[in-house]
Order: C-alpha cells, then structure tokens, then sequence
C-alpha cells in the first residue's frame, strides 16, 4: 500500500519536473526566425547556385576546358566551345547548367582548373517550369 | 452577494423591457420567454465559436512559445490573430469528401451530433447569477449527461466512415470515455455533497470570500483535472485521436467543414470542462471584492488559467497505451475519488 | 495480402490493418502489415522498398569521389558517417596514408553527425510516444550543430565533405570556439530532456519492458549498434576493431541490460554523452596541418576488394568495396545497420499493442533511406 502511494506521488512529481521545463521555455525568447522578412545569416562556404567570374576587365576566365561537366556525378553541366579567332583561344558559346539535376555537391567547383567557377550563397530557386531551372550564361556570369 | 455591476444588469434590464412589451401588446408571456430564450441562445453561439477561434489561436501560441517558436505571425497583423479565421474560411471552401464505402447518413450526421451536446451544457453555466440560460435544479447533472453523449457521435463518425484507423480511434474513445466519466462524476460528487445541492449557482454561492473548494478539496480538484482531460481527449489521454498510431483517429476520413465541426466540439469541449471547473471549484463568477470587476470577466479569467494548465499538459506530455490508460482510470483515479468522498463524509458528520 | 484468413484465439476473425506507407509514424515509406485482434497484434509484416533507388547499381557508373558525394544519400541523417565509410574504403584500396588533422577532424564530424542522430532520435522517438514538444527541441539543438557543418562544408544535410586522402575544406575561424559552447549548450539540454521525456512517467510507463530483445536474438538476427548493447552486448567497432584514429581517445562504451525500449533510448542518450566528450578531446588535439594527402585526380585504385566496417550512429555500418582498376567501383554493396536491424520487427511485434508497435520501431532508430537503398 505504502509503495503504491509512493509510486503515484513519485509519477506526480515526474510529470511536474516535466511542466517546469516547458513552462520556462514558455517565457524564453523564440528561437525561430520569419523567414520571408528576417533570413539568418548563411556561412560564406554555403554551396548555393553557381557563378562563373570574370577577370577585372569583365572577360570571362572559363576556358572551356570540359572538366566541371566530365566530373559532375549527375551530368548537369554543359556547354559549347569554340575557338575564337581574334586571340586564338578556346571560349564556351554556351554554358548551361541544370539545377533542376543539381545536387549542390561542390566537385565541379573543386575541379576548376581556372578557379573561375564558384558557389554563391544564393538558394533561391523557384519556378514555375522545370526549364525555368535551367540556367544559362546570362544568368551565371557574374561581370 | 449583490453585485451591482456586470453584464447581468443588462440581461435583466433587456428581460423586463421585452415582458413589459409583450405585455402592453396583450401577448402572452410565453412568447416573450421564447424571445429571450432565443436571444440567449444566439448570444451564447455567439460567444462560443468566439471562444472557440480564440482558443484554437491561443493554443498555436501556447504551443508555439513552449517550443521556443511564435506560432502564426503573420495573418491580421498583430501576432496572427486572424490565423485561425483563416483556417476556418479555408475549411469551409474545402471538399467534401465521403469515402466510398462509408454509411453515408451516419457519416454525414455525427459531426453535428458531436456538436449539440457540448452547445447544450452551456445552458446552465452561470455566467454571472442571472446571466444563465436556465437556472436547473439539476444543472450540473445535466452538463455531465450531455457531455457523456459525445462519445456517441465519435463512435458514429469512427464507425461510418469505413475506415479501420477511424474505428480503433471510436471504440479506444468509447472505451476512455465510459470509464472516464466515473471519477469525473465522484470527483463533483464531494463537493455536492457539501453543498447539498446540483444548482450550479448554489455551488458557487458556497464558495463566497476565498472558500474555493480547489482548496478545501484539493484531490477532489486534481482528480477533476484529470479526468475533464481525459474527458476531452488531449493529451496524455488523446488516444482516439492519437496522431502518431493511429492517423487522425475517428476524424480520419472527414474533411472540410465535418472536420471543421470536430474541432469546433472539441474546443468547445474544453472551454466547458474549463467552466464546469471554474464554477464548481474555483468560485465561478465571484471574485475579492476589493477589486470590481463584472462576474464574467472573473469567470472566464479562471476559465482560462484551466484552458491554459490543460494545453501545457498537452504540450509536456508523452501519450498513455490504451491499457495503462484503463488501469490508471480505474486502478487509482477511481479508488481515489471513493477515498475522497468518505473523508468528505467523514469530515461532515464529525464537524456537523 | 488483402484477403486476411487468420482466426484469433477464440476463432473470431481478425483485422488486417495496413500501416503505411503513408503513415505518420512510420519513419518514412515502411509499410506495416498488422494483423490484429482488438489492438494487440498477432501477426506483422514489415514490408520493405518503397525508396528503393538503386544506389548499390547507380555506384557501379559513377566514379569513386562521386559515390562519396552519393554516399550522403544513403542515410540522409548520418551522412558523415556514410561519407567516413565510403573515403575509408577507397582508401583502404589506394593504401594511402591519411594527414593526422585531417583524421581529427574526420572524428569530430563523424562525432558530430552521431550526435545529430542521436538528437534526432530523442525526438522522433518522443513524437511517437505523443510528446510534441521534445520533437521541436530536438530540432532547435540540431539546428545548432547544421550550422556548425554548414560553416565548414556550406550545405546542411548532404555533406559531401570527406575526399578520398582527407576532407574537402578546413575550419573556417571561430569554428572550435563554437563546437565548445555547442558542446556546452548540448551538456544543459540534455539535463532538460532528462526532465522532459526520461524521467516521465508516462514516458517510462510506455517504454519500459516494451519490445524486449534477448541476446540470443540480437546474436542470431546480427543486431548491431544501440540495439545491440542495450540488450547487454558491449561491443563497439570503435573500440574492439578499430578504425582511423579513434584509440587515441577517450570514451567508454555505455552498455544496458534489459534490451527494452527504455534501454534503447537510454543507450542513445548515453552515446550521445560519449559522442559529446570525444569532440571535446578533438577539440583539443586538433593541431595545424595537410587535410588532404596527395592523391591522383582521377583515382583509379588497383584491382582488388575492400571491406570496411565503421560504427554508425544506428549500427555497424560496413562497404564492401570491389575494384577492377578502372575509375569506377566494380561492384559497392553496404551492410545498412537500419536495415538488419530491422529484421527483428517481425519476431517483437507479436503480441504488442498498436501503440507498441510504434515505439518499438521507433526505438529501433531507422532510417528507410539506408533501409532501402
């Protein structure tokens, strides 16, 4: 008898523990963010969409040189190269990457031989279409 | 106790100016009894669905800040008050959906046999000593026959929708809610037995000055709590409706605005568990009286502190198996109302 | 099985319940066939595959630093763990000698990530119990240890931060300052969860002597991980075959009797505990250094096989990795802890009641990712 009116006190006093930490949480400032009008702070590393750079005058460094597209592991990445012939060197006419594909997984930018390909803190990728996640120069060249 | 103030002056004032209407156009009094009555009623769907919108936002916010969250921003304006307006609208517009094989009729009227009792209790509540829809000699008898009726709409919803997830939730909820009623009952007992009477404004007139008998019978007060949670299905005995085992429980398969009528009876619900507490056992409409303020304000301030203590049990705690669930009801909560109702006796006769 | 023919006790007939795998509970896409008298259950049959994705064939095309980035995909919760797994294997392969930091601080995020499951897993578990608010602190301490990873290697769920030879990224500034106070903030909550979900009473009522396993199960269905020695094995790769750098620290493998629920959870708050004091020893040990060894562009490992086994926060966590000297893996097979774990469902869920069934499988800490592949 004694040992079971010791159990139901002893259950009571647990569940009253619990409400203490609820309950001080209940006056502890949120956590949480709102998100549409306060976004946190992202790392500087964050694999966001990728940019290519171009050199101080505004020409593009990307030489064309296949690697970013040879070592992505879902294939998400392509361009066309020609050789330009005011210079003699080879250029991409077109550089298009799928981000509909796109795993954010940084090999590419890693593999840069040029080290013009890079990660953006930008994560924002909404459309209404797939094709609308399909990015080409106009979008990824940052001048 | 005379209270010269409140919203019972106006009741009373709105009362003689409809009879002495009544009377000059040589009507007979039925008909402006009905008027009130009517009256009375609207006024109290109104209060409800009220309360009801007021108490589904509070308990997002309640939640919400025990979780180091905020809850709804952003809908009205002032931390998303008009949120759950919202989801009501979004109810409303939603489909109806009657599974296939369900029992269409059962399936289509539960949700309002769910609703009516729980409408029903309100009309004994004393808001304040004559703001009360019908002043029974057996009032609160009557809240806890018609809350025990309940659990045949949800056992009708659970069954008619065809659903096996909907019926383990009916037949859990029947099973919770018979046993449950017992210590809910013994628990009032005690203080009936005190007051010797089921009036509800007897009751409360008993507890005059700061004789709350939350203090002068505590068990009889915490087993109440207990078991009005039960009562209402949240948690840790939200087991008819236990999320993760069993889906959504009986309301698994309702949608739109039936769905929106299980929510409603739900909170309101507990906004009478919440009132039958504050009037049986926190002194209802009566507060100091150093400090004026009308009977419903007092009343509904307990209610809510009540309404506030059952959503941080909801937000604290982990859910009871359907087994210890009867033991618990039975095995202590039972034991303990009889054990409360001999000392009460004992304390009767011996201090008589 | 749609048709359900079996006869309770009494001969009544039975329902057949079908749990999942669209279910809020079922930790994913697992489908639950229970057949049931009442609420007890008479009959389970796990049923598996629904997030089949064909990762073990996908490996075969893909080249060896891409299936570390595919590796994340396997337990989308342990992900450096998987990540741990798969460098160790190629490496084991290629023979290369790994860079002392880089070893560190493999440790410390491997560390890390078992102490984000095992976060993880107090909530969900807790969630499945119908206690909500665990659930959301669990969260908010996880979401202090993405952002540690996130620092490090920019993404918050698939990592891809280990290189074949070493990591892909050193700690930016101020890192070790925040794994302390991390270490710190996790050492009070957990004191709060104690509060809030061990010492329940309800909690314990729900858990304690629920789905028991015995030694001889655990031996005979090869359990691994928490399940393993919360039925009172004391086994730990890290320990007793160890791997990388880990006998330079200090920790202590916790060990439970009784093989219930309880015990289950117990031996995850436990770890996580260990977890926490040997990313404080990293902490301290990490000195400055190559992260990655010199290893080819394109690896192409002699022809050959490797096995490696790794503790992962839900078990052992092994590759069989074969070569055959070209750039991509011949064949890649995982012994998925989650998915022998598993295994055991079937046997402990006779007899239990629906609720059971829930924290048994929740207390199993599956994820159907690895369960599936």
């Amino acid at each position: 008898m004694n040992a079971y009116i010791l159990k139901i006190l002893r259950g009571f006093w647990s569940l009253l523990v619990g409400m203490k930490v609820t309950l001080k949480y209940f006056f502890k400032k949120p956590v949480t963010v709102q998100y549409p009008y306060e976004k946190r702070e992202i790392a500087p590393v964050w694999r966001g969409i990728l940019n290519q750079l171009c050199d101080a005058k505004g020409v593009e460094l990307c030489d064309g040189c296949q690697i970013c597209g040879r070592i992505c592991p879902v294939q998400c990445i392509s361009m066309e190269v020609y050789k330009d012939p005011a210079d003699n060197k080879r250029k991409t006419s077109s550089y298009i990457v799928d981000f509909g594909r796109c795993m954010f997984c940084g090999l590419c930018v890693e593999a840069c031989p040029k080290k013009c390909l890079v990660h953006t803190t930008d994560y924002v990728l909404v459309s209404y279409e797939r094709a609308g996640m399909v990015l080409g120069k106009d979008k990824l060249v940052k001048r | 106790m005379n209270i010269s103030y409140g919203l019972e002056n106006i009741w009373t004032w709105l009362i003689t100016l409809i009879d002495r209407l009544f009377c000059r156009a040589g009507l007979p009094y039925i008909f402006a009894y009905t008027l009130e009555k009517i009256i009375f009623g609207v006024a109290l769907l109104v209060f409800i669905s009220i309360s009801v919108l007021f108490l589904i936002w509070l308990e997002r916010k309640v939640s919400a800040h025990m979780q180091s969250r905020l809850g709804p921003m952003h809908v009205g304006g002032w931390h998303g008050w008009a949120q759950t307006i919202a989801d009501m609208v979004k109810l409303l517009f939603k489909e109806d959906i009657i599974p296939a094989k369900a029992d269409k009729w059962v399936h289509r009227i539960a949700p309002i046999v769910v609703f009516v009792p729980s409408l029903m209790a309100f009309l004994v509540i004393p808001f304040e000593k004559n703001l009360i829809g019908q002043d029974l000699n057996a009032g609160i008898l009557l809240i806890f026959a018609f809350s025990s009726l309940a659990v045949l709409a949800i056992i009708m919803g659970g069954w008619a929708s065809n659903n096996k997830y909907t019926l383990l939730g009916g037949i859990r909820s029947a099973a919770q809610m018979v046993s449950y009623e017992i210590p809910l009952v013994l628990s009032v007992l005690s203080v009936i037995m005190l007051v010797g009477s089921l009036k509800l404004n007897d009751i409360v007139e008993a507890q005059q000055g700061w004789h709350w008998f939350a203090f002068t019978q505590p068990l009889a007060f915490m087993l109440y709590i207990i078991a009005a949670t039960a009562e209402v299905n949240r948690t840790p005995f939200d087991l008819p409706e236990a999320e993760s085992e069993i889906v959504s429980g009986y309301n698994t398969e309702y949608s739109g605005l039936k769905y929106g009528f299980f929510m409603l009876s739900e909170f309101t619900n507990m906004l009478i568990v919440a009132l039958v507490a504050a009037t049986v056992f926190m002194g209802g409409w009566q507060g100091p009286k150093w400090l004026p303020l009308p009977g419903i304000i007092w009343l509904l301030l307990k209610t809510y502190l009540i309404v506030f203590v059952l959503m941080w049990f909801r937000w604290t705690f982990p859910r009871l198996r359907v087994d210890r669930l009867m033991d618990f009801g039975w095995k202590v909560l039972i034991p303990l109302a009889f054990v409360n109702i001999f000392l009460t006796g004992l304390f009767m006769v011996v201090f008589k | 099985m749609t048709e359900n023919t079996l006869k309770d006790k009494d001969g009544f007939e039975t329902m057949y319940l079908n749990m999942g795998p669209q279910h809020p509970s079922t930790h994913g896409v697992l489908r639950l066939g229970l057949v049931l008298d009442g609420e007890v259950i008479i009959k389970a049959e796990p049923d598996i595959g629904y997030l089949h994705r064909g990762m073990e064939k996908l490996a075969e095309s893909r080249t060896y630093q891409a299936n570390i980035a595919m590796s994340d995909r396997f337990d989308y919760v342990t992900s450096m763990n998987n990540n741990f797994v798969t460098a160790l294997a190629v490496e084991k392969l290629l023979g290369v000698e790994i860079p002392k930091r880089a070893q560190y601080l493999r440790i410390l995020m491997a560390e890390l990530n078992r102490v984000v499951n095992h976060i993880l897993f107090f909530g969900f578990f807790a969630m499945d119990l119908g206690a909500t608010t665990a659930l959301i602190f669990g969260f908010r301490e996880r979401e202090e240890a993405l952002e540690l990873f996130e620092s490090v290697c920019g993404a918050r769920l698939t990592y891809n931060y280990f290189r074949v030879g070493g990591v892909s990224r050193d700690l930016p500034a101020g890192f070790i300052e925040k794994a302390g106070n991390f270490v710190k903030m996790m050492r009070s909550r957990l004191k709060d969860y104690d509060d809030l979900v061990t010492g329940n009473v309800i909690f314990q009522d729900r858990s304690v002597g629920i789905g028991r396993i015995s030694k001889e199960d655990v031996l005979a269905y090869s359990l691994s991980g928490p399940v393993m020695r919360a039925s009172g094995i004391k086994y730990d790769i890290r320990k007793d075959d160890t791997y990388s750098v880990y006998r330079e620290f200090d920790f202590e493998v916790p060990v439970r009797e009784n093989g219930d629920c309880f015990d289950r959870y117990m031996m995850r708050m436990l770890e996580l505990r260990e977890a926490l004091k040997i990313i404080e020893q990293v902490l301290i040990k990490l000195e400055p250094g190559e992260i990655l060894a010199k290893v080819p562009k394109i690896i192409k490992p002699p022809a050959g096989e490797a096995y490696v086994r790794t503790e992962s926060p839900k078990g052992e966590l092994a590759l069989y990795l074969v070569s055959d000297g070209t750039a991509n893996p011949y064949r890649l097979h995982l012994r998925a802890p989650s998915f022998i774990n598993l295994q055991i469902l079937q046997k402990i869920l006779t007899g239990v009641k629906v609720a059971d069934v829930i924290a048994i499988l929740g207390s199993i800490d599956i994820t159907l990712g690895e369960v599936d592949r």
